[in-house]
């Protein structure tokens, strides 16, 4: 038997603490009494105390602890008193193992080490690499921008299971005797003990062997516990580093850690908890912010694993703001059944596009025009009259002449429209405005931000040293709600002119930034219009396709059942014989039709809801304005003051045309 | 040359004007048909609350046979709505069975079985939700007026409109009868 001890702690009691999700309403009052009372430190205490897992509250002699454990017990915390000096058996190894009813064997480098059936098991499931915490920072924040805070849902442990084994997942099993000390103790690495011993159970997956493998000693062992807290939990000598792949020395004190995490994990369940009264556990009371909790607790492990995490920052503002924000608002849809967003449709030919492929095919025109006239006379004769004699030029003054009174007519439009409510809205040109609501779980791409809209355009600098767009993406495809007082109305924002509130500007691999180095060759800019914001919206309402399901469809459906359903069918077989014949389906079929008729009479007309039948979108001709603004006059002066300009861009190209004119007949 | 250069400026103004005129006389157009619309779809609701009219008087009938006053006076306010032609008589009878609707409401309290009743609180839940979208849309077909009269009379609009002799309209007024304080009295009788 090649166990090694190892003392890694002092002489002193640690206290430890299981974590609260969420404070309870005396939990100021907690600290406040151990801050008076033991001279504790408020915010240490308040940071032991909130997130996830288990985390040492303080240490002392038994007689001192013993007092903070009675005050712990009045405020029902659970927490435990165990030696600080304690001994950690190194794990062995394994390589292969065989299974039987009676136990498990595990062949190590120098022996056996077997694991009888019905006995006390600790199993640690682990992260090697150390970099579990930022792969459930990661998760906690995407999930919260995709779902909304109010939807995001703690992490169960078949989650962190799951993280751990896309890590560099170990597996440490420690057999226990009656006391609860450590009798034996292996070390696991998927892919890298021989899976024949699991029989039929192994399989291709090293990962799902190691599963399969936990879940055969979990199924033999009459006590289980499974701990997956390594790298999140607050415990002395337990802190989790990352390891960069290769970095042999960080896997090995990891590892080193592990063994003294699994020690004291074995400690705590062999000492008895100071349990809270059953169905008073303030550890299961749901709340909103309680992922938020625990993720201000995996910010604080990954910190402590070392170099920044390019979403601390993100996540620390994400927490800041839900406990700084009041609680949300009870009343309010929730965000959980948000779908996903549809995936953009392709091809079809919009109207944008035909112009803008008529503008690009003029200006290959042009272009071929002009290289032609160069060896050709009389097209070079038949350009310089163009353009000597201003007709080039009145004919750019008409484009602008168009432009502006479009801008014009545009302004006039805002203004001759009034704002309609969304209860009463008719089929037309309408004016609503109103905050903007999420249909689906749109986020913006870049800035994360749960959005309705968002349009991201990449730059690249070419030669000149100016900036070129090289592609532009918008999720006009996903259709949104706008919300009032008096109800919500969905808005389809395809061909809208769309005038965002929030502008982003950063270069490639970058989150966000406020400013951009001179040096980097591409860029991206994203407008968003954020979840919340005001909006103002000129478009044309119109009621929704129905998608109801005939009478036909119904049957057919009521047919498909009635075949599924045996009890059911064997009520249609007359003679009995166990098989419905073709006279027997008919009467099934015509007395499905009856029913179906009659419950579809008997339904009650249901009144629907006005999102369900109104859609705001594109009209043939009509104009569509998504506006994140609620003052009308400033949408209306921004097209005023493009109109003027156009229209002083326009007389000043007639204006020089009449002087070609002019020069050119004289 | 100077006279071509002035003939051509007076030209480019011609042009200006004439598309500006053109523009606000569009707009008017736009805005009496925007005006037309809106009372139309004021219509609309009220179609829908006339023809549920009859079912409420029905199901009224059969608890409030002491209230025949009432009831006659909503069938009677209904029988004017049909007989109304112009915008004036339309608004006058519109407003008059709003009026005897909500004294239908009050009498109703007295009838706790009626009000319990599954499809009268299915009618007047109905035809309320109507009287607020009613209330909405002539708030909107007010408003549409009021952008209209006031284009009437600023410059240059005025202009174009004395040109094409565009007249105002009148905005939807309710009886001066609910213009009246309300006269609260806590006295028992």
């Amino acid at each position: 038997m090649l166990f090694s001890m190892k003392a890694v702690m002092t002489d002193s009691v640690l206290l430890v603490v299981r974590r609260y999700l969420q404070p309870p309403p005396r939990f100021d009052a907690l600290l406040r009494t151990l801050a008076q009372r033991f001279a504790l430190d408020i915010y240490l205490c308040r940071q032991s105390l909130t997130g996830r897992g288990l985390a040492v509250l303080t240490r002392g002699t038994r007689e001192s602890l013993g007092e903070v454990s009675t005050v712990l017990r009045q405020y029902k915390v659970e927490h435990w008193l165990v030696a600080g000096q304690l001994t950690a058996m190194k794990p062995q190894r394994i390589f292969a193992l065989q299974v039987s009813d009676e136990k498990i064997v595990f062949d190590c480098r120098k022996e056996q080490v077997s694991f009888a059936a019905h006995g006390r098991v600790l199993a640690v499931l682990a992260d090697a690499s150390g970099q579990f915490a930022d792969r459930l920072l990661t998760r906690v924040v995407s999930s919260t921008a995709y779902l909304g805070r109010d939807a995001t849902r703690d992490l169960t442990q078949e989650d962190l299971v799951k993280l751990i084994l896309q890590q560099m997942p170990v597996l440490d099993l420690y057999r226990l005797d009656e006391q609860g000390g450590i009798v034996a103790a292996v070390r696991i690495f998927p892919g890298r003990f021989h899976p024949a011993g699991l029989g039929a159970e192994a399989t291709l997956s090293s990962r799902e062997n190691l599963l399969r493998l936990l879940d055969l000693v979990r199924g033999q062992a009459a006590e289980f516990r499974l701990c997956t807290g390594f790298g999140l939990d607050s415990l002395p000598g337990s802190q989790v580093r990352r390891a960069a792949k290769g970095d042999n020395e960080g896997l090995k004190r990891n590892l080193d850690a592990l063994t003294r995490y699994g020690g004291l994990m074995a400690e705590l369940w062999r000492a008895a908890p100071v349990v809270p009264a059953a169905g008073e556990t303030p550890h299961a009371v749901p709340s909103p912010l309680a992922p938020l909790v625990a993720t201000a607790a995996i910010l604080d492990a990954a910190s402590r694993s070392g170099e920044d995490n390019p979403l601390s920052s993100l996540a620390a503002e994400m927490v800041e703001t839900a406990t700084r924000e009041p609680p949300p608002d009870q009343t309010r849809r929730p965000e959980a059944d948000l779908p996903l967003p549809p995936p953009p449709q392709s091809g079809g030919w919009s109207r944008g596009r035909i112009w803008s492929l008529a503008v690009f095919g003029g200006a290959v025109l042009s272009v071929f025009g002009l290289l032609a006239a160069e060896k050709n006379a009389l097209l070079e004769r038949a350009m310089y009259h163009l353009f000597a004699s201003g007709a080039g030029v009145f004919a750019v003054a008409l484009v602008f002449l168009w432009l502006a009174f479009s801008r014009l007519r545009l302004k006039r439009k805002i203004e001759n429209t009034p704002t309609s409510r969304i209860r009463s809205l008719a089929m037309g040109m309408v004016e609503v405005k109103g905050r903007a609501r999420r249909s689906y779980a749109l986020v913006s791409p870049m800035s994360h931000l749960p959005c309705v809209f968002y349009r991201l355009t990449r730059y690249r600098r070419d030669k000149n040293e100016r900036w070129r767009v090289t592609s532009v993406t918008a999720s006009d495809h996903v259709p949104f709600l706008l919300e009032d007082d008096t109800g919500r109305v969905e808005v389809d924002p395809r061909q809208a002119r769309v005038r965002a509130g929030t502008r982003q500007e950063g270069a490639p691999g970058q989150m966000a930034m406020s400013r951009l180095a001179s040096d980097h060759t591409e860029k991206w800019v994203e407008e968003t219009i954020v979840e919340g914001t005001l909006l103002y919206i000129l478009g044309f309402a119109a009621g929704k396709k129905e998608e109801q399901p005939t009478v036909r469809q119904k049957v057919r459906q009521a047919l498909r059942a009635l075949k599924q359903n045996p009890d059911r069918l064997r009520t249609f077989d007359a003679d009995g014989d166990g098989h419905i014949s073709a006279a027997e389906w008919d009467r099934a079929r015509a007395a499905t039709e009856e029913e179906v008729l009659r419950q579809s009479l008997a339904a009650p007309a249901h009144r629907k809801r006005q999102e369900e039948h109104i859609l705001i979108g594109k009209h043939k001709g009509r104009p569509l304005i998504i506006a994140e603004t609620h003052c009308e006059t400033q949408l209306t002066g921004r097209y005023r003051n493009e109109g003027v300009i156009l229209l002083i861009l326009s007389a000043g190209a007639i204006g020089l045309a009449i002087y070609l004119l002019l020069h050119y007949m004289t | 040359m100077t006279l071509w250069i002035v003939l051509g400026i007076l030209l480019l103004l011609v042009i200006g004007l004439t598309l500006y005129v053109i523009i606000i006389y569009n707009g008017f157009i736009a805005l009496k048909n925007t005006i037309e619309q809106d009372w139309s779809n004021i219509d609309v609701l009220l179609k829908q609350r006339f023809d549920e009219l009859p079912k409420l008087i029905k199901v009224c009938e059969g608890y409030m046979q002491h209230e025949r006053q009432t009831l006659e006076a909503v069938i009677k306010a209904r029988s004017m709505v049909n007989a109304a032609r112009s915008d004036e008589q339309k608004q006058q009878a519109q407003n008059l069975l709003t009026d005897t609707l909500k004294s239908l409401f009050m009498v109703v309290e007295r009838y706790p079985d009626l009000k319990a009743d599954a499809a009268f609180q299915q009618l007047s839940n109905r035809i309320t939700e109507i009287e607020d979208q009613i209330a909405d849309r002539r708030e909107l077909f007010n408003a549409s007026v009021t952008i209209y009269n006031t284009r009437l009379r600023q410059f240059p609009d005025v202009i174009v409109a004395s040109l094409f002799r565009f007249q105002p309209r009148t905005l939807w007024t309710i009886d001066p009868e609910h213009r009246r304080d309300v006269e609260v009295s806590f006295a028992h009788s």
